[in-house]
């Protein structure tokens, strides 16, 4: 039975309304085609190449062009843009907030990415802070947070958090297993900090739909970071024991939140840890016998979680 | 052929509909909790985190039970390796078929896990198989393509999974860059049999129009035309895929050729996903249109500038604003049915979320460790001195 037939029989059942039925089923029937999606994409896609072309030529050509024209240009758009976001701008709520023109997104994120590069620039170029160099970064993420909660966007969120994550010294996108215990150590003062700034921020009703973005990066940051750790001579059991004080803590949660990215968290990362510490001293039959046992007793175990808690497709 | 009622599976897809129009306000909560009551099945479902996960423990317990096999009991001929892994497969696709039939799993995870790692493992012990034949050259890679693209068939077939008739198409195309034929000749065929994929796909799709069927033939059909146009797009190959051994040597007719098809692949493409309103074949042809305007000057043998991504940025902006301005301006707020407004809101604002979580991968300043200075001198060019040209941030 086609979409389109069950919709009829629902409406002759008075399930549905004839006004819900003719909506539906020009939505299924195609009558009504959304490219909304597509255009927000392209939008996306747009700023991000902009952005990356601003980069490039500003590393490659600063020398020809000159350091005023540089900062000129690149204070031009931000300026552009900050002053297009604050003209446009519906008044501040502490809720979700509709954005007022499709572009608004956009051009916000865009003023916060060449806000960016031209601190960068500025920062490499004059090093006016000198061995505070650092604080540009700290600047730049407390900036994006500001922006991204007056302004209720994600995607600037997810900048100021990656910011953040750059002044703690830590690179998201790069940083794996054999990190230095330094870099363990800002990870896991990163994510806490990011955890509970997102949790506090919600209990204050200030932008609670946020707190999801927060909890993953902290999740992600602290788990991997935990995990890389176990293998470590010394400190290896601390890691461990960290890891799984982690798990449960992640495993409650996303199962009293129905939030079950959590329990995949807390169910993955903690595995691949112990998995890392026992292996260390396994021979490779026992290891591959260890692979079986263990995997199955995972999947067994997951398998409970997911019937009694995680039914939900 | 499929392990699952055709009813079932027109359920739980009408069911996904319903919670997206519930959410976005389309129906009441009352109307979609009644509605989704009517529409259960017996199948045993999860979400998809807890099925990531019961994939990889399913991947885990796989590979470990196949390396327990070969290193307990000391199998190192490459010949009983090779049977070793076929048995191993097919032993791995019964039990997920078992999980499936005894246990009732749908989209579970770990019965996914078996079924991949049945279509790996069948298709690396053809391939080793033919290799310890003494048989080389591209014979065993072709056997080990050919072997794969059918198991995958088969898996899609009797599972229904969308990714494994991806990589059915995948694994096919594959085959024809071990057929020993030129440089030109390989991508032709390949290209040929996407291009059969892609006429089979769409021809059932457009049997199973308004059915889940229909869109899954219609990723297939869009996955093999983006495939086509990866084919035929010289520039997106040289140097990165590991079958060009150097820069291959193309006809001069050959690589104009291609030059052509890349332009109008996506032109013709467009076209029919805006007549078809097909939503994947859009997506399919707006990356190939993208790929085109980043690799044309490459094709002509001109140099990229650092201002060429800017260019194409603002171009992407401009389109977007335009088609948006262009669609609301009409009556209705649409033209020929197309809207710039989203229709089920929580569908496109679920999928923004993700992009806005993944942005954080998007880190403009590198960090450096505490202490550390920067490279340059203020106000002085880069390491290299002077005027900087190889300065750096």
């Amino acid at each position: 039975m086609t979409m389109v037939e069950r919709l009829g029989r629902w409406r002759d059942e008075g399930v549905i309304t004839p006004a819900q039925f003719e909506r539906l089923g020009a939505i299924v029937r195609k009558d009504r085609f959304s490219v909304s999606l597509e255009l927000n994409a392209l939008l996306y896609l747009g700023v991000l190449s902009i952005a990356a072309g601003l980069l490039w030529t500003v590393r490659t050509h600063f020398a020809d062009l000159g350091d005023s024209a540089v900062v000129l240009a690149l204070s031009a758009i931000v300026a552009v843009c900050v002053w297009y976001c604050f003209s446009r701008a519906r008044p501040y709520s502490s809720g979700e907030v509709e954005s007022p023109t499709a572009i608004f997104d956009y051009v916000l994120y865009l003023g916060c990415l060449v806000f960016a590069i031209e601190l960068a620039f500025v920062e490499m170029r004059f090093a006016l802070l000198k061995d505070a160099w650092d604080s540009y970064v700290l600047v730049s993420a407390a900036v994006f947070f500001a922006a991204a909660y007056r302004f209720d966007n994600r995607f600037v969120l997810s900048l100021a958090l990656s910011t953040l994550a750059a002044w703690f010294g830590i690179r998201l996108s790069r940083f794996g297993f054999g990190s230095a215990d330094s870099l363990r150590a800002s990870a896991l003062v990163y994510g806490a900090l990011v955890a509970g700034t997102g949790i506090a921020l919600q209990r204050l009703t200030i932008k609670p739909h946020f707190v999801e973005t927060h909890l993953h990066v902290a999740a992600t940051a602290a788990f991997v970071a935990l995990t890389s750790g176990v293998t470590s001579a010394n400190t290896g059991f601390f890691y461990l024991f960290g890891l799984l004080t982690l798990a449960v803590i992640s495993i409650a949660y996303g199962i009293r939140r129905r939030e079950f990215a959590f329990v995949a968290y807390g169910a993955v990362y903690p595995y691949v840890g112990i998995s890392l510490k026992l292996v260390q001293s396994l021979s490779v039959t026992t290891t591959m016998a260890y692979g079986v046992v263990s995997g199955t007793a995972m999947v067994i175990v997951v398998v409970y979680v997911a019937r009694r808690f995680g039914r939900d497709a | 052929m499929n392990l699952y009622a055709i009813a079932d599976e027109e359920r739980i897809h009408a069911a996904a509909q319903i919670r997206e129009w519930t959410r976005s306000g389309l129906l009441d909560a009352s109307q979609g909790a009644a509605i989704e009551t009517a529409l259960h099945t017996d199948l045993k479902r999860t979400n998809r985190y807890l099925r990531v996960a019961l994939f990889i423990f399913g991947t885990i317990v796989v590979v470990a039970a196949f390396g327990f096999w070969m290193v307990a009991f000391g199998v190192s001929r490459e010949s009983v390796v090779g049977w070793s892994a076929i048995v191993a497969g097919v032993v791995s696709c019964v039990l997920a078929q078992l999980l499936v039939v005894q246990f009732q799993l749908y989209r579970f995870g770990v019965e996914e896990a078996f079924a991949v790692w049945s279509v790996a493992l069948v298709a690396v012990g053809a391939g080793l198989l033919t290799s310890s034949g003494g048989n080389g050259g591209d014979l065993p890679t072709l056997v080990a393509c050919v072997t794969a693209a059918i198991a995958s068939a088969f898996v899609f077939v009797q599972f229904g999974y969308l990714y494994a008739a991806f990589a059915a198409a995948a694994c096919a195309a594959l085959s024809a860059f071990n057929l020993g034929l030129s440089r030109d000749a390989e991508r032709i065929v390949s290209a040929c049999v996407l291009l059969v994929i892609f006429t089979v796909a769409r021809t059932v799709r457009r049997t199973h129009d308004q059915s889940f069927r229909g869109d899954d033939y219609g990723a297939i059909e869009s996955l093999a035309w983006l495939g086509l146009y990866a084919v035929l797009n010289l520039q997106l190959s040289l140097g990165f895929i590991w079958y060009s051994r150097g820069r291959p040597d193309f006809s001069s007719t050959f690589y104009w050729s291609t030059y052509a098809a890349i332009w109008l692949l996506p032109a013709i493409g467009l076209a029919l996903a805006v007549r078809d309103r097909h939503r994947m074949m859009l997506w399919a042809n707006t990356i190939m249109v993208a790929a085109t305007l980043a690799t044309n000057k490459p094709y002509l043998g001109w140099n990229r500038q650092t201002w060429d991504p800017i260019l194409f940025g603002i171009l992407l902006v401009a389109v977007a604003t335009g088609v948006r301005r262009w669609l609301l301006r009409a009556s209705d707020g649409h033209r020929g049915g197309f809207t710039p407004l989203p229709l089920v809101v929580s569908a496109d604002r679920q999928v923004l979320d993700v992009l806005g979580t993944l942005a954080v991968a998007a880190q403009p300043f590198a960090p450096r460790m505490p202490g550390e200075t920067p490279a340059v001198e203020p106000g002085r060019g880069g390491r290299s001195g002077g005027g900087g040209g190889g300065a750096d941030f």
